[in-house]
């Protein structure tokens, strides 16, 4: 079994020097029109009053969703987080969700594709820290407890990001990959329960990546009351610029949460 | 298991472009409804807080005004019952006092017709007696009742009172002869027996007889305004003029 067989990647369609037209991101631009086209059905007959259109209410349930997970981990107002962690959560779900149309290789199974994504939430995280808690405290985390953490600090992040996007990769790729060998094998009825199988884990693997992003953003953005206790002396006038943090919030307890439910 | 560096960039550029794209078709447009109808859900909320507010303060309103109204009806009822039993006491007082008053206009009305009837009564009673009495004594009246008139006349005017002699001799010399006026037709002999009388008591020669149905019974001497003698009339007249004076009491 090779490379080509596990990857939609090495699917080419067109291709012109560095640039290539894959089924990776044929298939992400398939699930991208997909969610585009509903929610521009849903903006387009979206009403205030009630009763409200199925689909409108089918997406404000999922936005809800969304918006209560995101404030109970952030423990934050979910506005400024909810465009990123909900569309990470709707484009893997929806990629996840398309594989049972014969023919669609869901672009989460592509590694490229979930290094990608990694990598977003790589980025997002610095940038919700510091637009949340400020340059100088966002720094001063991977200096916590002290200056020689550093390094460990910085491989932390670089080995959560990489496992974050081998864990969904790997998810995908191993259930595509089963549903193949087992076609081999049973032609018939077992690939079809394998495939309800992959869309229970797609769909699982989609609520983890989401809230796996959303811990380590809250966590960059959550950390000033850690630091502020060993830079009271320093930083006395920031510890009353945001007095409504809750008092209970613990990210690395969330964190462990999700990195248990991963498996 | 490799990454395609050019499906990496690709796949970044797609998911930063989707999230632009669905924070504008839909987490915008869904939180912005959903805020609408939370707002107007509260809206609502505090408009049936305020209604429910203002319908309660209505109804204790309203159960005041039933309340003044029920006291201010049972005190009206009150009056309407007291006054309409003084009206009751005033108007049977006044009916007892107009049936008193009837009565006595009734009774003193009674006791008018009583005594008219009573006058008219006796006065029919007196001219029923006065007149059975002449008619009884003309028709029992005879030549012997009149000889007994005649002889009581005469020892009348011999007994007569000197005042009352020189009076009629006075009225004879003024006016002429006396007249003798009887009930019937006397004889001879009894008008001389009375002409001699006369003559011997008064002086007098010549004396008229007349007959008089008004007399009845008896005999009178007539001299001028005067008059003496003694006649049933007379006692009639009398008995008569005592009704009147009754009556007119």
């Amino acid at each position: 079994m090779n490379d080509v067989q596990i990857t939609s990647d090495a699917i080419v369609y067109w291709g012109s020097g560095p640039f290539k037209l894959n089924a990776t991101i044929v298939n992400t631009w398939i699930t991208m029109i997909v969610l585009v086209l509903i929610a521009w059905l849903v903006r387009r007959g979206i009403s205030s009053r009630l009763p409200i259109p199925k689909l409108q209410h089918l997406l404000e349930v999922v936005v809800e969703f969304l918006t209560n997970q995101i404030r109970d981990i952030s423990q934050k107002s979910a506005a400024q987080f909810l465009p990123f962690i909900g569309t990470l959560f709707l484009l893997i779900a929806m990629a996840n969700l398309l594989g049972i149309v014969p023919g669609f290789r869901p672009p989460t199974a592509s590694l490229s594709t979930t290094v990608a994504l990694a990598t977003c939430v790589f980025f997002a995280v610095p940038y919700f820290g510091i637009r949340n808690i400020g340059f100088r405290q966002y720094v001063g985390q991977y200096f916590q407890p002290t200056l020689l953490m550093l390094p460990f600090n910085i491989i932390g992040e670089l080995s959560r990001t990489v496992a974050l996007a081998v864990r969904l990769y790997g998810n995908m790729m191993s259930g595509s990959l089963i549903a193949g060998v087992l076609l081999l094998f049973v032609p018939l009825f077992v690939p079809i329960v394998m495939h309800v199988l992959g869309l229970i884990t797609g769909m699982i693997q989609a609520y983890i990546f989401a809230i796996l992003a959303m811990v380590y953003i809250a966590s960059a953005s959550a950390a000033r009351k850690q630091s502020s206790k060993s830079e009271e002396v320093d930083l006395p006038n920031e510890l009353t610029e945001q007095p409504d943090r809750p008092e209970t919030n613990d990210p690395h307890s969330i964190y462990e949460q999700g990195a248990t439910a991963n498996g | 298991m490799s990454i395609d560096w050019f499906t990496f960039a690709a796949q970044i550029v797609n998911f930063v472009v989707l999230v632009a794209l669905l924070n504008h078709f839909l987490y915008r447009p869904i939180s912005e409804a959903i805020a609408n109808r939370e707002a107007n859900i509260s809206k609502r909320l505090a408009a049936a807080a305020q209604r429910e507010s203002e319908a309660e303060a209505l109804q204790q309103k309203f159960e005041n005004s039933n309340r003044e109204m029920e006291i201010s009806r049972q005190t009206m009822l009150d009056d309407a019952q007291e006054q309409a039993e003084q009206t009751k006491m005033r108007l049977m007082q006044e009916v007892r006092d107009e049936v008193q008053h009837r009565r006595t206009d009734w009774m003193e009305s009674l006791r008018r017709e009583q005594e008219s009837l009573l006058k008219l009564v006796n006065q029919k009673a007196g001219e029923q007696i006065t007149s059975i009495s002449g008619k009884v004594l003309r028709q029992i009246a005879d030549q012997n009742l009149e000889q007994q008139t005649l002889t009581v006349f005469l020892r009348e005017i011999k007994n007569i009172s000197d005042a009352e002699r020189e009076q009629l001799m006075r009225e004879s010399s003024a006016s002429g002869p006396p007249r003798i006026f009887t009930a019937f037709s006397i004889s001879d002999e009894r008008k001389q027996e009375i002409q001699r009388q006369l003559q011997a008591q008064f002086g007098w020669d010549h004396v008229q007889f007349d007959v008089s149905e008004e007399i009845v019974l008896g005999v009178e001497l007539r001299v001028g305004g005067v008059k003496i003698g003694w006649s049933v009339q007379e006692f009639l007249e009398s008995l008569s003029d005592e009704f009147q004076h009754l009556w007119g009491k």
